[in-house]
C-alpha cells in the first residue's frame, strides 16, 4: 500500500531563492501516523505542512498523495475537501457565518443534500459539546470553543488525514489539552492520520512519531532513527 | 446555507457601501429605462400621429430635421395631388407654439375640405369655421383647463376653442388643430406647408401603393416620401435623440460597472483570509471566483429592481412637467426592461472578473496569512 503522503525532494524558496524555507526535504506520512513536527520558529514547519496538503506548491520536487502525484490548485482543493481536515493556530473561522454554518460550508460541494448536512452538523456539535452554540458567531465564543468548531469543521467530510498547525498555540493549557485529547481520541476511534506542528514538548511526547526541523531540513525523525531517550 | 449565503451576509455587513452601489446601478438602469422609454414613446407618438389621420404616405422636405422644420410649397402639393392613384394630397402646417404664456403644444393647420377633417372625432363642439378657431385634443384641453367657447392664446394671438377632439394617438391628443390659412398667416409662411399627407385612392393594394410612392418621390428631388412608421424613424431629429439616448445609456452602464468592480475589489481585499479559509477547506478556485461573481450579480439585481422603479418615476415626472409639448409619454415596454436587465446582467459578471481573479491569484497559504 502506498504512503498516504510522500514529499520527494521538496524545496520551497522565496525572494528568488534568497530565503529557503524548505531545503530538499523527503518525507512520508504513513496511514495511522500520529506525527508531531517541532523545531525553532522559522525552521519551515508551516511550509512543510502547507506543501503536504497543497496550500503551497513546492518550488522543486513533488508531492504524492496516496501514491499519485498531485498538481494544480483545483486538484488539491478537491482532495482537501474530500480527504483532509485542517486546524490552525488562529482558528480561521468565517466571522460572518454562525457556528453551524462554519461547519456546513465545508460540506457544500460534497453532494450531500441540505438535510444530510444539517444532521451531520448537529452530530458534530453534540460530539464536541457545542450543541448550544450552533446559532452563535465565532466572536461570541472562547478560544477553546472556537478551536473545537474548527475541529468539527475539519471532521465534517470524514477525512482520513488531519493537519494541525500549532492547534494549541492560542489556547490556555486546559483548552489546549482538551484539543489534543480530542485529536488523540479521533486517531484511536476513527483511525484518522494526524500531523501536527507544536512548540509544546509535552504534546510532542504524546505523539507516536516526532520530526524535528532545523533551517528547512529534517534534523531528526523518530521513524528513521531510534528515539534518543531510548538509548541506554 | 447555499451559494448565496456568504455573498448576502457580506453585502449586509457592509450596508452603506452596498446601498450606495445599488443606488448607483439603480440610477444607471433608471436613466436607461427613462431615456429609452421616452425616446421610443416619442417615435411611437410621431408614427401614430401621422398615421391615424387617414393618410397613407407623408411627404416631407428631404433631410428635414424635425416635423416642424420641413417646408414644402403649395405649388408642389398640387403636383403631388395630380399623381395617378392619389385620392388627395393635403398640405398641412405643423408647428410648436407657445400657448397662454405657459406651455408648448403642437399646432396643426389642415386645408379646408380635406380628408383629414374626417378623422377628427369631436367630443364637444364643432370643427373650426373662422381663422381664429381651434379644436383642441383632449389631453391639451385637460392640461390647460379649456372647454368649448374659452379663449386660448396661441403664439400671442387669441383663438376661440370651437371643439374638443378625442383622437387615438397620444400625439394627436396633444395637438391643437386650426384651418390652414389662419396658421399660414400666424406663422408668416404663406403658400407654404410643412408636410403633405397623401391619401391613396381606395381600394389600396400593396404593389400599387409602392408604385404610387415611387411616382410621388419622382415629382421633385427636394422631397422624401415615407409611410408613417418610417417617417418617425427617418427624421434626423429622432435619430439625434436616439443617438444621444444610446450614448448616455452606454456611459451610465459603463460607469455603474466600474462602480461594481470597485465595490467588489474593496470587498474581496478585506476578506482575503476568508477566501484562504475556503480554499483550505476544499473550495476550488472556480467556486471561489463564482462567489465573487454572485456578489456582483446580487448588487446588480438589487440595483435593477430599484432602477426600474426609478425609471418609471422619472418618465412620469418628465411627462407630467408640461415643457415637453405633451409628446413625452411614459412608455414602459417589456422589451426596454429586458434590454436594461440584459445590460445589467452583463456588467455584474464583467465587473467581477478582475476581483475574482485577484482572490485566487495567491496560493491558499498566503491568503490565510492575509497576503494579497
Ligand atoms: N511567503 C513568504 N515569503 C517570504 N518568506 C517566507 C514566506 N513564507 C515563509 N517564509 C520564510 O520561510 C521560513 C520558514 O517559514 P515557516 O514555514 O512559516 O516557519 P515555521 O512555521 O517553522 O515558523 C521563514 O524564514 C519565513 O520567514
Ligand atoms: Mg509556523
Amino acid at each position: 500500500m502506498p504512503h498516504l503522503v510522500e514529499l520527494r525532494n521538496c524545496r520551497r524558496d522565496y525572494d528568488n531563492g534568497r530565503i529557503v524555507a524548505l531545503d530538499d526535504v523527503s518525507f512520508t506520512v504513513a496511514r495511522g501516523d500520529f506525527i508531531a513536527i517541532t523545531g525553532p520558529s522559522g525552521s519551515g514547519k508551516s511550509t512543510l505542512l502547507d506543501i503536504l496538503c497543497g496550500l503551497e506548491e513546492p518550488s522543486a520536487g513533488e508531492v504524492l498523495y496516496d501514491g499519485r502525484p498531485v498538481r494544480g490548485r483545483t486538484a488539491w482543493a478537491r482532495l482537501r475537501a474530500a480527504r483532509i481536515g485542517f486546524v490552525f493556530q488562529s482558528f480561521h473561522l468565517i466571522p460572518a457565518l454562525t457556528v453551524a454554518e462554519n461547519i456546513e460550508i465545508a460540506m457544500l460541494w460534497q453532494g450531500l443534500p441540505a438535510r444530510g448536512r444539517a444532521s451531520r452538523v448537529t452530530e458534530l456539535l453534540d460530539r464536541l459539546g457545542l450543541g448550544d452554540r450552533r446559532a452563535q458567531h465565532p466572536m461570541q465564543l472562547s478560544g477553546g470553543e472556537r478551536q473545537r468548531v474548527a475541529v468539527a469543521r475539519a471532521l465534517a467530510n470524514r477525512p482520513e488525514l488531519i493537519v494541525a498547525d500549532e492547534p494549541t498555540g492560542s489556547l490556555d493549557s486546559r483548552s489546549g489539552a482538551d484539543i489534543i485529547n480530542l485529536l488523540e481520541d479521533l486517531r484511536r476511534t476513527a483511525a484518522i492520520t494526524i500531523v501536527l506542528v507544536t512548540h509544546d514538548r509535552s504534546i510532542a511526547e504524546r505523539c507516536a512519531r516526532r520530526v524535528e526541523l532545523v533551517d528547512g531540513r529534517i534534523a531528526f525523525d523518530s521513524a528513521r532513527e531510534p528515539v534518543p531517550e531510548a538509548h541506554p | 446555507m447555499n451559494l448565496l449565503t456568504l455573498p448576502a451576509r457580506n453585502l449586509l455587513s457592509q450596508r452603506m457601501r452596498s446601498a450606495l452601489t445599488v443606488l448607483g446601478i439603480a440610477v444607471a438602469v433608471g436613466s436607461f429605462i427613462a431615456l429609452t422609454g421616452l425616446t421610443r414613446g416619442l417615435q411611437d407618438g410621431y408614427a401614430q400621429g401621422v398615421g391615424d389621420v387617414g393618410g397613407d404616405f407623408v411627404v416631407a422636405q428631404r433631410g428635414t430635421y424635425s416635423l416642424v422644420s420641413s417646408s414644402i410649397s403649395e405649388e408642389l402639393v398640387e403636383r403631388l395631388d395630380a399623381v395617378p392613384g392619389v385620392e388627395e394630397a393635403a398640405g398641412i402646417i405643423l408647428s410648436i407654439a407657445e400657448v397662454d404664456d405657459e406651455a408648448n403644444i403642437f399646432v396643426a393647420g389642415w386645408p379646408d375640405g380635406s380628408f383629414l377633417w374626417r378623422s377628427l372625432v369631436l367630443e364637444q363642439g364643432v370643427a373650426p369655421v373662422g381663422d381664429r378657431e381651434v379644436v383642441l385634443g383632449r389631453a391639451v384641453a385637460e392640461a390647460l383647463g379649456k372647454t368649448v367657447g374659452d379663449e386660448i392664446l396661441i403664439q400671442y394671438e387669441p383663438f376661440r376653442v370651437a371643439g374638443i377632439s378625442v383622437p387615438d394617438s397620444v400625439f394627436n391628443q396633444n395637438v391643437a388643430v386650426a384651418r390652414l390659412p389662419g396658421l399660414q398667416e400666424l406663422f408668416g409662411r404663406p403658400a407654404s406647408v410643412s408636410l403633405v399627407q397623401v391619401r391613396l385612392a381606395r381600394p389600396v393594394d400593396a404593389r400599387q401603393a409602392a408604385g404610387v410612392k415611387a411616382a410621388l418621390a419622382s415629382v421633385s428631388p427636394v422631397i422624401e416620401v415615407s409611410d408613417s412608421a418610417e417617417f418617425a424613424q427617418n427624421m434626423d431629429f429622432v435619430k439625434t435623440v436616439d443617438a444621444i439616448t444610446s450614448a448616455v445609456s452606454l456611459v451610465m452602464i459603463l460607469a455603474s460597472s466600474i462602480l461594481v468592480a470597485n465595490t467588489l475589489l474593496m470587498s474581496v481585499s478585506e476578506r482575503v483570509q476568508e477566501f484562504g479559509i475556503l480554499a483550505a477547506i476544499g473550495w476550488t478556485p472556480a467556486r471561489i471566483r463564482l462567489l465573487v461573481v454572485v456578489e456582483g450579480v446580487m448588487l446588480c439585481v438589487l440595483g435593477s429592481l430599484f432602477g426600474i422603479g426609478l425609471g418609471v418615476a422619472a418618465m412620469h415626472l418628465v411627462s407630467w412637467l408640461r415643457i415637453s409639448a405633451g409628446l413625452l409619454e411614459p412608455y414602459l415596454s417589456v422589451a426596454i426592461v429586458a434590454e436594461a436587465l440584459t445590460w445589467v446582467m452583463l456588467i455584474g459578471p464583467l465587473a467581477a472578473l478582475y476581483p475574482a481573479w485577484r482572490v485566487t491569484r495567491a496560493p491558499p497559504s498566503a491568503a490565510l496569512r492575509g497576503v494579497r
